[in-house]
């Protein structure tokens, strides 16, 4: 077993690729895009980790690599301290166990046809072998735990609004007790006031069953509410990691800043800024890839890319702008 | 309300839908008017009628699970109840383009993004091939999606949930149509990306008197564009303003408690505060103010009456009985 130091998940380095669609059979193969490029990190047992970042940077990929749904092109998953081999059948059992996931969409997640409180106990009836009492009361259970009447069990999807759809996926991943749920936009699709019951009911499910939830989310302010730590990323890689309060106080890689900035809510007939951002979207090819965008960028930027490294206690970033030029050579080769 | 350059006029707009339980009313009199270059901005709680109310202005609301049972939808001064499928086609997409709430409801599965929006471009001007994928790849760009060319060769499934919602906007905006109704556009796009789009919108507006009735649950977004808001609640408009009165001095105890719950970005927050009580049902009977049961102002006649319209301010108009003049 595992003791409170050991995270629950370590994620070492992982990359995926897509190759490009050909335009024809004249032009040059192109080389294949990299949409997630060596991202590591850990999630603390009972803590949880928000993963942000631009629209299209690898969240949703970087989560399912770790649910096992995309296979990483490289990198490993270290699982309550151990290498994630999934041929070891065992781990592979116990791993889809602890590990579940809910997604954005409330409306697609669940089987319109079949009752909530099936669809509930399906991991249940798959994982385990509890007869059916057992496990209607556990379901009973669990619908209590999200806010729902244990009586809704014999409703069918449609009769729920948004929210209790999003109540629903969420009994059905914390049915298996595990140690981790993903969470990719969990509250993305609802509005204000249901967003922040389905979030206190998420920090109330933690603290009472101690899991970990690896958060990726655009809603800065309940990511605050939320996270201890916070990872941020930008075409594909980390570029700033720390405890989440350190990074919202002083965010460090302009990326981060800038995104910090424009979540901050402007008062009405405040002007939108300009929208002549379009070319700038071109990352360069050697150098930093938000450098084409940097208000802070320098030559350095677009020749070299920079590596992630500990600017604060516990704060990492990826920017030259932090890196004194003695420790240069020290972190080229910590890049290759 | 009605001015002389009112582009779209919504009177008194009802819509019935049926369920295990009966007809419900999830629509219920909606009123609104929306003028050239203008944004009216709808806001309200999962559930209260506004994709019903947007799909039936151009009657894509779901049949036969839904009926407009009764209104005035009259858009550049044509009723649009009167027309049939056929003349409601001439307007769609060009006239009239409407960003669907879920992005994966309006694209081909089976078409790479490039041939989608270039089929929009078809049916509204006449371009070259090369100049059609030229103002598709601007626009992608206009809307932050890195390598447009990429994505222009991509089918839906290979891009990621903000990307595609950007695409479905893309097509929308293609056809440059005078009214666009756009349901949750920016749902699930960051801020960054997000603060473009909307940078996008405005300009459209400005420059080329786009109308805009933009839904949503993202009051950072409503203070970003919208010059108007519309607030519903379990069917029907209770409240509707300028924006900066609607931020500054909204009157109704319901838009009062959804501004308080908006979590502040720029602290740590201490504890998030959602408002209590569950929203009725459009099954429900509608006596009385359907707000009376969550209403930290409530009196006897909200549970009886139907609180009727009063005028806060010139533009500014509540319907409670908490604040009857
Ligand atoms: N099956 C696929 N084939 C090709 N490219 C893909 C595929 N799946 C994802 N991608 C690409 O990978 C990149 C990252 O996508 P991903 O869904 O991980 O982004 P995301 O950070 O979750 O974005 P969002 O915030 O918009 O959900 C995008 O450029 C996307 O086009
Ligand atoms: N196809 C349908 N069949 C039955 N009822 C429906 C259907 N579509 C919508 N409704 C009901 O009509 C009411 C209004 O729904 P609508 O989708 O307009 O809400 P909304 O304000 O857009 O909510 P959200 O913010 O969650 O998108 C809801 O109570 C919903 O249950
Ligand atoms: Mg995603
Ligand atoms: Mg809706």
């Amino acid at each position: 077993m595992t003791d409170a130091e050991t995270p629950i998940l370590e994620v070492r380095g992982l990359t995926k690729s897509y190759a490009p669609r050909t335009t024809g059979w004249f032009t040059k193969p192109a080389p294949p895009t990299k949409v997630v490029d060596r991202v590591s990190f850990e999630i603390g047992s009972g803590r949880t980790l928000a993963l942000v970042g631009e629209s299209g940077c690898g969240k949703t990929t970087t989560a399912r690599m770790i649910l096992q749904l995309v296979t990483a092109d490289q990198g490993e998953l270290l699982f309550e301290g151990r290498p994630l081999d999934l041929k070891d059948r065992n781990m592979a059992r116990r791993y889809r166990e602890k590990v579940q996931a809910v997604f954005q969409d409330p409306w697609s997640a669940l089987n319109p046809r079949m009752r909530v409180g099936e669809a509930i106990a399906e991991p249940l009836r798959l994982n385990t072998s509890l007869d059916r009492g057992a496990i209607a009361k556990r379901v009973a259970e669990v619908l209590r735990d999200v806010g729902l009447d244990p009586a809704m069990a014999r409703n069918f999807p449609h009769e729920f609004s948004g929210g209790q759809r999003q109540r629903i996926a969420i009994a059905r991943a914390i049915i298996l007790r595990p140690a981790l749920i993903v969470l990719d936009e969990p509250v993305s699709a609802l509005d204000v006031s249901v967003r922040l019951q389905v979030v206190n009911l998420l920090v109330e499910a933690q603290k009472r069953l101690g899991m970990s939830y690896l958060l990726i989310s655009h809603d800065l302010a309940t990511v605050r509410y939320q996270a201890n730590d916070i990872a941020v990323m930008y075409r594909g890689a980390i570029v700033e990691d720390g405890p989440s309060e350190t990074v919202f106080e002083t965010p460090m890689h302009p990326y981060t800043q800038a995104l910090f900035e424009a979540a901050r809510f402007v008062q009405p007939g405040t002007e939108a800024e300009s929208d002549d951002t379009a070319d700038a979207a071109l990352p360069t090819k050697s150098g930093c890839s938000f450098a084409a965008r940097c208000p802070k960028a320098f030559a350095r930027c677009f020749s070299e890319a920079p590596s992630l490294r500990a600017v604060a206690p516990k704060q990492r970033t990826a920017c030259h702008l932090y890196e004194p030029l003695e420790s240069r050579a020290e972190t080229v080769s910590a890049v290759g | 309300m009605t001015s002389a350059d009112t582009l779209l006029q919504v009177n008194d707009l009802t819509v019935e839908v049926k369920g295990a339980r009966g007809v419900g009313r999830a629509v219920d009199g909606v009123s609104f008017g929306i003028s050239a270059g203008e944004t009216l901005g709808v806001v309200g709680e999962s559930g209260s009628g506004k994709s019903l109310t947007c799909l039936s202005v151009i009657r894509l609301n779901p049949k036969p699970a839904s009926r407009i049972a009764s209104g005035s939808i009259r858009f550049d001064g044509r009723e649009l109840l009167e027309l049939d499928a056929e003349g409601l086609r001439a307007y769609r997409g060009r006239e009239i383009a409407m960003i669907l709430q879920d992005p994966m409801t309006s694209l081909n599965p089976v078409l790479t993004i490039g041939d989608q929006i270039r089929e929009a471009l078809k049916l509204h001007r006449g371009l070259s091939r090369a100049d059609e994928t030229r103002v598709a790849e601007d626009l992608l760009a206009r809307l932050r999606v890195p390598e447009p060319h990429r994505v222009l060769r991509s089918y839906p499934h290979e891009l990621s949930g903000g990307m595609r919602q950007r695409v479905v906007g893309a097509i929308a905006l293609a056809g440059r149509p005078r009214l666009l109704i756009a349901d949750e556009p920016t749902t699930a796009l960051d801020v960054t990306v997000q603060a473009a789009y909307l940078a996008l919108l405005r300009k459209l507006q400005r420059e080329e008197g786009l109308a805009i009735l933009f839904v949503t649950h993202d009051l950072g977004a409503v203070a970003r564009i919208c010059d108007r808001v519309a607030v519903m609640y379990g069917g029907r408009i209770v409240e509707s303003a300028t924006t900066a009165t609607f931020f500054s001095g909204a009157a109704h105890p319901y838009s009062r408690a959804l501004l308080r719950s908006l979590p502040d970005v720029s602290k740590p927050p201490e504890r998030l505060e959602p408002i209590p009580g569950q929203p009725p049902s459009v099954f429900a009977a509608r006596k009385g103010c359907l707000f009376a049961d969550r209403c930290p102002e409530v009196q006897a006649r909200c549970r009886e009456l139907e609180p009727p319209q009063s005028s806060v301010a010139e533009g500014h108009f509540v319907h409670c009985w908490a604040r009857q003049p």
